[in-house]
């Protein structure tokens, strides 16, 4: 009962049942599923699945939208039975467009991408100054820094940013992740970033494996 | 009317299903131009110049747009203090994206600048919209920061505003403008986008575009609906203008606009502005800056005479030889250099490359231009090189 009332959420996750899913919730916390499972191995689990409908080029943009929209609908039903401290996350992410670019659409998306795969997500906006970046990720004691950048005007102070990091003595403490239509493997490599990724799906496995680097290291 | 400069024809000519004495070569250098000159690096040679003198310079041809109430790439008030004339005019209502017109008797619009912020508030019998607009890259580029449209309640309101729009052209001023060009290019429109795009990139931003039209589709449909209807007196005056080349002017990616969407609120309204375009005279394009390669089965069947800016990789998600392929010989590809190739890290054996792959590809559908503007670090050498490629392959045909 508590297992099939968890497949429901997942069920609802991946097909974007937005109407459905505060339901599916509610009956799973009912058969016993604790708050922290149900976002996990219902939600996280369906969203997954949601990202590998995206690469396998079935599922798209809005498609992941409404995905986060459905997680969404499901939390607020879930938050007041999700105890803080029994929350494990994935690892602490610090995200933001650089400073001169208001493009947010791809940022947003890492963001909530992230979020439904368990990490928690500190998104500083648009437009965000390099002080900020450094100051945030330092005082979050943040894993990962993602920058994103649309414009070749602005893809200059992604190396700005980082040598705010170097200049700050915590480069060494976090890894920096880049994103963007202009950001290439070959620029990322050339400023200094650890990686950059393609699409919010692409971050997340990206980060994931960040995460276990970290770990290792 | 007068006569078609030797520029024009060369443009016209692979419109009309003529092979072209050599590829035209149109680039857009507006924005590096702007952002050059505003930050004071413009190079020696064409400081003092104006833009289209700077085109002489560069022996290439000026894509001029007229947007809406703006000419691209001049920043006119409230935005900036350039002057140019403009053809078109939003008489009254909201105008080209994020622009207004004059307010009337149920509906006040206040627009004003402060800052690096404008904010623009339309007040009518069913409430108010505000927008905001805020500047970036050193003043020459706004992006909107806050959607007109907060919830599927304020669509009655955009609806209200739409219903008072009206549009108009100045002849004398297109006189202007086209003299102020003295062949040196062509003036080419960018239209309204389609419908749901200007959901997306205008009205509502995508995020709550797409889960509105899930959550809300009735309303979603009816606003579209209104959109169109009310387009069509914009489309009424652009037909009777002399304007001969039609940019729809998407901004289309697929990420955001799936074949599924395309097929249904795109293909019918592409079908049937073409069509009436057509008609009129007029060859139609549309703006596709993003990823495409899922719509790329698709364009052809829309009717559109030609696709700008598609963007190879690896800045985009095609290949030169899908798009080819895609295109059949029938379609105009405009724009084609990806920008990325002009930034400093690319090699010029590497940018001569791509440059004459373009070409080979599409040798009688090609309006040579980059994809879809030089960015403001982009290299003048690369600039110049084009045209004594063009020449190259023109003596190698």
């Amino acid at each position: 009962m508590a297992e099939e009332a968890l497949l429901a959420v997942k069920s609802c996750t991946v097909n974007l049942d937005v109407d459905g899913i505060a339901k599916a919730v509610d009956t799973a916390l009912k058969a016993g599923n604790s708050a922290y499972s149900i976002m996990m191995d219902g939600m996280a689990v369906g969203m997954e699945e949601v990202g590998n409908k995206y690469e396998a080029g079935e599922y798209f943009l809005s498609e992941l939208i409404m995905a986060g929209e459905t997680v969404r609908e499901g939390m607020q039903v879930l938050v007041p039975y999700l105890k803080v401290e029994n929350m494990k996350t994935k690892g602490t992410v610090v995200i933001g467009s650089v400073r001169g670019d208001l493009h947010d659409i791809g940022k947003n998306l890492v963001a909530m991408m992230l979020r439904s795969a368990g990490f928690e997500v500190f998104d500083l906006g648009v437009d965000v100054a390099r002080e900020r970046f450094v100051e945030e990720a330092g005082g979050r004691k943040a894993n990962i820094v993602g920058m994103s950048a649309l414009l070749t005007t602005t893809m200059g102070e992604m190396k700005e940013v980082i040598t705010a990091f170097q200049l700050a003595g915590i480069r060494d403490r976090v890894k920096i992740i880049l994103g963007g239509a202009p950001v290439t493997k070959e620029f990322a490599e050339k400023i200094g970033a650890d990686a950059n990724g393609r699409d919010a799906i692409e971050a997340v496995k990206i980060c994931r494996g960040l995460m276990n680097t970290l770990r290792r290291g | 009317m007068r006569e078609e400069s030797e520029i024009e024809r060369r443009i016209m000519s692979v419109f009309r299903g003529e092979r072209p004495d050599r590829v035209p070569w149109m680039p857009r250098i507006e924005h590096w131009y702007n952002v050059n000159r505003v930050l004071g690096t413009l190079p020696e040679q064409f400081r003092g110049l104006s833009l289209v003198e700077i085109y002489r310079e560069l022996n290439a041809a000026m894509r001029l747009y007229v947007v809406g109430d703006w000419v691209f790439g001049f920043l006119q008030p409230p935005y900036g203090s350039d002057v140019m004339p403009t053809p078109f005019k939003t008489v009254s209502g909201a105008s080209w994206m994020g622009g207004a017109g004059e307010g009337t008797e149920e509906m006040a619009i206040k627009r004003e600048k402060a800052g690096d912020e404008i904010t623009t508030e339309y007040k009518t019998p069913f409430g108010t919209l505000r927008s905001v607009e805020r500047s970036s890259e050193h003043g020459r580029a706004w992006y909107i920061v806050e959607y007109p449209v907060k919830t599927v309640e304020d669509l009655k309101i955009l609806q209200h505003i739409l219903e008072r729009t009206r549009y108009g052209f100045d002849e004398e001023a297109f006189e202007k403008l086209d003299q102020w060009l003295g062949g040196q290019g062509m003036i080419w429109i960018c239209a309204l986008r389609s419908p749901l795009q200007r959901l997306f990139i205008e009205y509502m931003g995508v995020e709550r575009t797409v889960i509105s039209l899930r959550r809300h589709k009735d309303k979603v449909e009816e606003i579209m609906e209104t959109i169109k209807q009310v387009d069509n007196k914009c489309y009424d005056v652009i037909k009777k203008s002399p304007i001969k080349v039609v940019n729809l002017a998407d901004n289309l990616d697929c990420r955001i606009v799936s074949p599924d969407l395309f097929k249904k609120y795109y293909l019918p309204y592409y079908r049937e502005r073409c069509d009436e375009l057509h008609r009129a005279g007029k060859y139609v394009i549309t703006h596709a800056d993003g990823f495409v390669k899922t719509l790329l089965p698709l364009f052809m069947e829309t009717g559109l005479d030609g696709v700008e800016a598609v963007t190879f990789k690896p800045v985009g998600d095609v290949s030169v030889e899908e798009v080819k392929d895609a295109f059949r010989e029938k379609l105009v590809l405009v724009d084609g250099i990806p920008y990325w190739h002009f930034l400093p890290e690319v090699s010029m054996a590497e940018f001569e490359k791509i440059t004459r792959k373009v070409i080979h590809a599409f040798p009688d559908k090609l309006v040579l231009a980059i994809s879809d503007e030089l960015p403001p670090i982009g290299e003048l050498a690369k600039m110049h090189r084009v045209p004594a490629i063009i020449e190259e392959e023109a003596r190698l045909a």
